[in-house]
């Protein structure tokens, strides 16, 4: 058990004394999970509207697809991605593999189904009547879509925190797309798992205090914002 | 003529909701449809308000037909519907009434005046600054009905405008609908049963089944 407590109070002191790998490795991991999770969104919440609201053939085959691709394991999406943009690869040209942008790339894959599958159940769930109430007050499709954007803000802005919480926590790409370099790819997953194998339990330990401190901060948000 | 339904249908999952062979409503006129639950008086409303599209046949505005979505686009901005439970936006009561003067393209200075006198007519204007999800049921209807004369349209049409009122509320609306007939617009309203406060001169439908039942004449003799 002491090794235990040892560690938690030398992850304390990393923390309080603003270490900068620690702090590294946090900032890599917000900059690429918010990056992501704005890309994703502005992707994934159109979709999640079209889907909610307008009826077309396939559309219940094209739900069903959407709901299956939140199982992808990130190993699989971190190697798909690996393939396409390893120097072999269709986009080897572009010299994009273990820099954050990479991360990002995966990462998107990862949350525009989350985002497309709790938008498109959102706004399922919103009264038929908003847009119907739009519509007789004179308003256009789009002034419509908008409305119905805007009556549920909060939980839109919920389904993006979730997605954040997702990106922020995955391992699997970050090591496959971004290749864990110290100071430029490593995020406090990678980190996590590279110190904990070299036996730098306290540093393990401040990285996850870090990472799960982040994660319920989104969920707090997440929270507050569906009960308003 | 304001409107003219040339065999109308609307199905719903393989359903027939509304089948109306034949029908002229006339122009600033007032139209009361009549029926019981499910007799289809809100699918006839939704149809004319172009919620909703017939399966079949043709429906025309002023002798202009309405077949695509795109003709139902433009036609909207001219009629406007209070539904039987009004669905009120997020935000302030003012904002609400102030909503459709805004697709109207009015500057927010002139929507909120607009606005504030629809909520006066309507007796609501003490609740302009109140959040519309703390409301009664009795002051939704009221307020969302404010919303709807705030804009200047040729048509209203307006589904059970009188059910879950008190006294008060009932004859404060009937005032409304007298004035807005006043004034030359076409009114439709649909309701259970014949309303005390309805003028003589209104025509009225009588809905069964989705099917026209009884027409005006036939329902003046039977209250005779």
């Amino acid at each position: 058990m002491g090794f235990l407590s040892d560690g938690i109070i030398d992850a304390l002191s990393l923390i309080i004394n603003f270490d900068q790998m620690v702090l590294r490795a946090a900032n890599t991991t917000i900059q690429v999970g918010v990056i992501a999770t704005v890309v994703a969104s502005l992707i994934g919440i159109p979709i999640g509207f079209f889907l909610a609201v307008f009826s077309f053939k396939g559309k219940k085959i094209l739900v069903v697809l959407t709901q299956t691709l939140l199982g992808l394991p990130t190993v699989v999406i971190g190697l798909i991605v690996y393939g396409f943009l390893s120097r072999r690869g269709p986009l080897g040209f572009t010299d994009l593999l273990f820099t954050p942008t990479a991360i990002v790339i995966g990462l998107v894959i990862l949350a525009i189904p989350i985002v497309v599958v709790f938008s498109y159940t959102t706004i399922k769930t919103v009264d038929l009547r908003v847009r119907e109430t739009a519509f007789s007050l004179g308003s256009s499709e789009l002034k419509a879509a908008w409305t119905v954007i805007r009556e549920i803000r909060y939980e839109i802005l919920a389904v993006i925190l979730a997605a954040f919480s997702r990106v922020s926590s995955e391992i699997g790409i970050a090591l496959m797309l971004g290749g864990n370099i110290k100071g430029f790819t490593r995020t406090l997953t990678t980190a996590i798992a590279l110190e904990s194998t070299k036996g730098e339990f306290a540093f393990g330990i401040a990285l996850s205090i870090i990472l799960l401190s982040i994660i319920l901060i989104a969920n707090l948000l997440s929270f507050i914002f569906r009960k308003l | 003529m304001s409107f003219v339904f040339n065999n109308v249908r609307v199905d719903f999952d393989g359903l027939t909701a509304l089948n109306i062979h034949d029908l002229k409503i006339p122009k600033s006129k007032t139209t009361w449809i009549i029926g019981s639950n499910g007799s289809g008086k809100t699918t006839f409303l939704k149809v004319l308000a172009g919620l909703i599209i017939p399966t079949a046949g043709t429906l025309t505005y002023n002798l202009k037909e309405l077949i695509t979505r795109k003709n139902y686009k433009e036609y909207r901005q001219k009629t406007t519907m209070l539904s039987q439970e009004p669905y009120l936006f997020r935000g302030t009561v003012l904002k609400n009434v102030m909503y459709g003067l805004q697709n109207q393209k009015f500057t927010k200075k002139e929507s909120k005046l607009r606005a504030m006198k629809s909520l006066e007519h309507t007796g609501v204007a003490y609740l302009a600054k109140r959040d519309s999800k703390h409301l009664s049921v009795g002051e939704k209807k009221r307020v969302a009905l404010a919303r709807c004369v705030a804009i200047d349209c040729e048509t209203f049409l307006l589904d059970e405008p009188l059910s879950g009122l008190d006294e008060k509320s009932v004859s404060q609306i009937a005032n409304l609908i007298s004035k807005l007939s006043q004034l030359k617009k076409t009114l439709i309203i649909s309701s259970h049963g014949i309303e005390k406060f309805r003028d003589k001169q209104d025509l009225c439908i009588q809905l069964k089944s989705g099917e026209i039942e009884n027409s005006c004449k036939e329902i003046n003799q039977s209250i005779e």
